[in-house]
């Protein structure tokens, strides 16, 4: 009878949409109408959307997610450590008579003032 | 209570805090987990509204807000009969919440234009709020009229049932003549009533269902009402039992019906159990 909607929130204007739980309703009105106060009752956002389930296209392929082969070179973790890597290259540049004369680069990225800090990151 | 601005602010809270603590009954037991959310929220909406009224009542009378709410005798509420009435059913709850929001709707597009700067100026934010109120009430209105038959024939029931009672939401206030010549009262409440039956006309004329103003169930056998399911199923209630109680009038002079003591039992006993406590 009921049908499952799946909902999602903007947290300002400017974010792309994010899936924030999902409600169940006869129609999209009722969706809407009850998604409010199901997702939005503490200030959670700024706007929100419905989309039916069955509306959603789904992949549908787990082993075509799986790595066959190994891929940590794409994963965060295989990026740990990069400051030590870094002194230590420079160290034995150094031991090798090369001298870097060069500053390091500005950092050009520009930190959105709408978005909330998350904390490190640009400008340290 | 002789001051008619005082009365006017706790008529307005009473009706706030015990719809509120009424609608609130549903909370654990809607329909279903999203309505609970829904429903609940909008009950503490409306005790969230009591909590402006009774505010500016408190620097009116020079009392406590808290005791203002809670600490007075049963025949000391002003409130209208219609919201002391229990939830009933859920086709009764809707159609006082939507009579009764519409309601507040004209009220509050009343006291806008008030005289009184604090009570127009408390409008505003309330407003905001009561524009989820009536697109919920309507809403499942037009849902519940659209079947299937137990869901029009509860909805029909209830309106009648509530409909009975709801001109007491309009009652005049003692010393209104007063308010009105003052400008804090921008109309009198009899001629909200007529703006509300307007606005309510309309939209049980679009549903169909304008005859349960006349006080008809239009329960007759054999009519066929569509259900959301596109069947269409014989409606074989019968005449909905329809207790009126006058318009439901005497509220707000602090006359309630057999219902209300078990409310001010519920709603005032931990305050009358702990004097002056902190919350």
């Amino acid at each position: 009878m009921s049908e499952r909607w799946e909902v999602f929130g903007k947290r300002t204007l400017d974010d792309p949409w994010t899936s924030v739980g999902a409600v169940h309703a006869p129609d999209r009105e009722m969706a809407l109408l009850l998604a409010k106060e199901s997702f939005f009752r503490h200030g959670e956002g700024v706007d929100f959307a419905v989309v039916r389930l069955d509306d959603l296209h789904v992949f549908g392929r787990p082993d075509l997610l799986e790595f066959a082969t190994d891929k940590s070179y794409r994963l965060q973790s295989g990026y740990t450590g990069m400051g030590d890597k870094r002194r230590r290259a420079i160290d034995m540049a150094r031991e090798a008579g090369a001298v870097i004369d060069r500053p390091r680069p500005a950092d050009k990225r520009v930190p959105n003032p709408t978005h909330r800090s998350r904390g490190g990151g640009a400008g340290e | 209570m002789s001051d008619p601005r005082l009365h006017l602010l706790l008529a307005l809270a009473d009706d706030e805090l015990i719809m509120g603590h009424q609608h609130g009954h549903w909370t654990g037991v809607a329909p279903h987990i999203e309505e609970d959310l829904a429903f609940s929220s909008i009950s503490q909406d409306e005790i969230g509204h009591s909590v402006v009224w009774y505010g500016i009542a408190a620097e009116l009378s020079g009392k406590d807000p808290d005791t203002l709410a809670l600490g007075r005798p049963p025949d000391g509420y002003l409130n209208a009969i219609l919201v002391e009435r229990p939830p009933r059913d859920w086709g009764y709850t809707l159609a006082r919440h939507y009579l009764y929001d519409t309601a507040e709707d004209v009220r509050l597009a009343t006291l806008a234009e008030s005289s009184w700067t604090a009570v127009a100026g408390a409008t505003g934010a309330i407003r905001r709020e009561e524009r989820y109120h009536l697109l919920h009430a309507r809403l499942w209105l037009d849902r519940l009229a659209k079947g299937p038959v137990e869901a029009r024939s509860r909805l029909v029931d209830g309106l009648l049932a509530a409909l009975s009672e709801a001109p007491g939401l309009f009652e005049a206030l003692p010393g209104e003549d007063e308010l009105v010549a003052e400008g804090v009262l921008p109309v009198t409440h009899e001629q909200q009533r007529r703006r509300w039956l307007e606005m309510i006309t309309a939209d049980l004329s679009g549903l169909g269902l304008d005859h349960v103003l006349d006080g008809e169930s239009h329960h007759t056998g054999g009519e066929f009402v569509p259900t959301s399911s596109g069947e269409l199923l014989t409606d074989e209630r019968g005449d909905a039992a329809n207790g009126t109680t006058g318009g439901g009038l005497g509220g707000r002079h602090g006359r309630h019906s057999e219902d209300f003591a078990q409310v001010w039992e519920e709603m005032t006993g931990t305050y009358r159990a702990h004097p002056g406590a902190s919350w």
